[in-house]
């Protein structure tokens, strides 16, 4: 540990300030969570689990470079294998901090006065014509009894579906056709027991892959070497399915009603955008002012830079298919997923608040990062490569908004004839700063944890040196 | 047969030795001069002074062709030559025939990369003087070779190949090539 003992001060110090400022953002959020929780609204909720989604995505990411690393035997980045492996640290934490998602999930509690909730006053303002209105307008005083069959469009009735608006129809007698489909995948249960796997493999490969590497800078044997390649052989299958059913789950199945093939390849590609430019990040201060000085060189930048690229490219071509698909399809169960993110579904000529995000996406998360990273000095200058990772990760968080936040209103009562919705527009709330502030926090104490642990490169590697002397 | 001298060329033993030389070859000015090793000598295109290479401007020029192309011809055909009505979509958007550009762009990208790259390295080339030559051959097995051409501004027959015979060349001959 004589490498580590003069950084040790340093790193233990970024230790305290992490696992401080990470608490007291958790604090806060989980305050945020458990008030709207009690008081039957779902925006806090929504902060929560937007700060999971992001920080889920570095770390996943960060396990499959993890896995291709050791897949393709690749020598170059051995050296920045080993901060990934400090990063698996902070699946366990992020199972601690889904948690509460998990029992507001299981929880039976009743919504509290659905009649009254003021959406439902906007609702009657919609004119709905004069004869034929009182069926619509009784039929939404019927939608709003909590004790009538449910077709998945009206308010909900359990606070176990403020998140996922399906949770609520789980159990209750209900008309939502595509719930019933879905029913066999879609239930409280299954979706608990798939929590448990999902981190069951999370936790157990990346804590593995840190076991077995930081083992072998004890006794120095190979064999850590050979079985973390058979695991990750094993592993990537494993990772890939959870990755792809997590992402339905969690972030998908928020808008149930939804259909659409490619949305655990997006959370994939989005994740290993973030962990890629996380890790560029990490690297770029580890090289300049930790102990990483002279063995992350420019070769690794390159490297880095070029998966940035590639992966800017893929995170486009992903996103675009799925856009590509259901607008040449145009079927309706499919398109309203992007109505709902570009107009007011009472008069389409009005833009909402998601058009100019997802414009931004556009141009901002793949355009822009793409002409930027095609130049060679973008990849090799540490600070342009800094700049375009921080760009990335940013615009990263934008992406997490608009899959995750602009769902249907939980609470809105349903008219027939018009557009049975609202649609929760853009927000940045303090409670968004503060989850997203007090997750990271508490992952980057965990890293910096596990760095005061062990030594900074894994020096028995055996093919350490192929590392450090890594050459374009 | 006629026959004009081609260069000089410098036999070298270890990698070492020709990373030097070639730091000393460059200093001297010369520029008219190519390294040959049997295997990738890491660093020797920087010691050569050689600057990246001008492939991905061909790359970029494909590319934005390519993609300028297919949506010319998507607007000509789709919206103005022979206007259809698909499912109430536009005549021209970026979206539904977003794949012809792509893979247009593509194509014409990859095109500027090969042909890019055979137009800078003046391929196909069917001859080169050294191939004529006995000992050049070696330079596949475990020789390292420099040669300078007489078409160098700073050739000099007999002060050139005092100064490579003293960067530790350990053969200098001179390479003739057939006219």
């Amino acid at each position: 540990m004589s490498e580590t003992a003069s950084g040790t001060g340093g790193n233990n110090k970024l230790f305290s300030y992490a696992l401080i400022i990470g608490l007291a953002g958790v604090a806060i959020g989980l305050f945020g969570v458990w008030n709207d929780f009690s008081e039957g609204s779902s925006r806090n909720l929504f902060s929560w689990i937007i700060g999971l989604a992001f920080w889920m995505s570095v770390a996943i990411g960060m396990l499959f470079m993890i896995l291709l690393f050791h897949i393709f035997k690749a020598t170059w980045p051995i050296v920045i294998r080993r901060q990934l492996e400090h990063c698996m640290t902070a699946f366990p934490v992020l199972a601690l901090l889904f948690l509460p998602l998990i029992f507001i999930a299981n929880s039976d509690e009743d919504m509290p006065q659905v009649h009254s909730h003021p959406s439902s006053e906007i609702r009657n303002d919609i004119p709905t014509g004069k004869d034929g209105s009182h069926g619509a307008t009784a039929d939404a005083g019927v939608k709003g009894d909590a004790h009538h069959l449910d077709d998945g469009h009206g308010p909900i009735t359990k606070k176990r579906g403020l998140l996922w608006k399906w949770l609520a129809l789980d159990g209750e007698p209900h008309h939502d056709v595509l719930l019933e489909k879905k029913e066999a995948y879609l239930n409280r249960d299954m979706f608990t027991l798939r929590f448990v796997i999902y981190f069951m493999v999370f936790c157990g490969l990346g804590l593995f892959f840190r076991h077995a590497s930081f083992s072998q800078d004890k006794d120095g044997d190979a064999k850590w070497t050979h079985i973390s390649i058979k695991m990750a052989c094993v592993g990537i299958i494993a990772m890939a399915l959870s990755t792809t059913f997590a992402a339905i789950d969690w972030f998908k199945a928020i808008e149930h009603h939804w259909f659409s093939t490619m949305y655990g390849v997006w959370y994939f590609a989005a994740s290993m955008r973030a962990a890629l430019a996380m890790t560029v990040i990490i690297c770029f201060f580890l090289a300049t002012r930790g102990n990483l000085k002279g063995l992350h060189n420019q070769a690794h930048r390159y490297d880095l830079g070029v998966l940035m690229f590639a992966f800017t490219i893929f995170w486009a071509y992903i996103s675009l298919s799925q856009f590509f698909l259901i607008y040449n399809a145009d079927i309706p169960e499919e398109t309203f997923w992007y109505n709902i993110r570009q107009f007011d579904p009472y008069n389409p000529d009005v833009k909402n608040s998601w058009y100019p995000i997802g414009m931004c996406l556009i141009f901002c998360n793949f355009l822009f990062p793409f002409f930027y990273l095609l130049f060679y000095r973008s990849k090799i200058v540490a600070k342009r490569a800094l700049f375009i990772a921080c760009w990335i990760l940013f615009w990263q968080l934008a992406d997490i908004y608009y899959n995750v936040l602009p769902g249907i209103d939980p609470n809105t009562v349903a008219v027939e004839g018009a557009f049975d919705y609202t649609v929760r527009q853009f927000s940045f709330t303090s409670f968004d700063f503060a989850s997203l502030v007090g997750i990271g926090g508490l992952c980057a104490a965990a890293f910096f944890w596990s760095r005061g642990r062990s030594e900074p490169i894994p020096i028995c590697d055996p093919r350490i040196l192929e590392c450090i002397n890594h050459h374009e | 047969m006629n026959f004009n001298d081609y260069g000089l060329m410098a036999t070298f033993s270890s990698a070492k030795d020709i990373y030097h030389a070639c730091l000393k070859v460059r200093e001297a000015g010369y520029t008219k001069w190519e390294s040959f090793t049997p295997f990738p000598v890491h660093g020797l295109d920087k010691a050569m002074g050689m600057s990246r290479s001008k492939v991905p401007r061909f790359t970029l020029a494909g590319g934005l062709t390519g993609f300028t192309m297919a949506t010319l011809m998507v607007w000509f055909m789709n919206a103005y030559d022979y206007p259809l009505n698909v499912g109430g979509k536009p005549f021209f958007t970026y979206i539904f025939p977003f794949p012809v550009m792509y893979e247009m762009n593509i194509l014409l990208a990859a095109f500027g990369t090969l042909f890019g790259m055979f137009f800078l390295n003046r391929l196909p080339r069917h001859h080169h003087p050294l191939f004529e030559n006995k000992s050049f051959l070696k330079c596949s097995d475990d020789r390292l070779t420099i040669v300078i051409e007489v078409i160098d501004p700073n050739y000099d027959e007999e002060e050139t190949r005092k100064f490579l015979e003293n960067l530790g060349a350990t053969d200098v001959e001179v390479v003739q090539e057939d006219n």
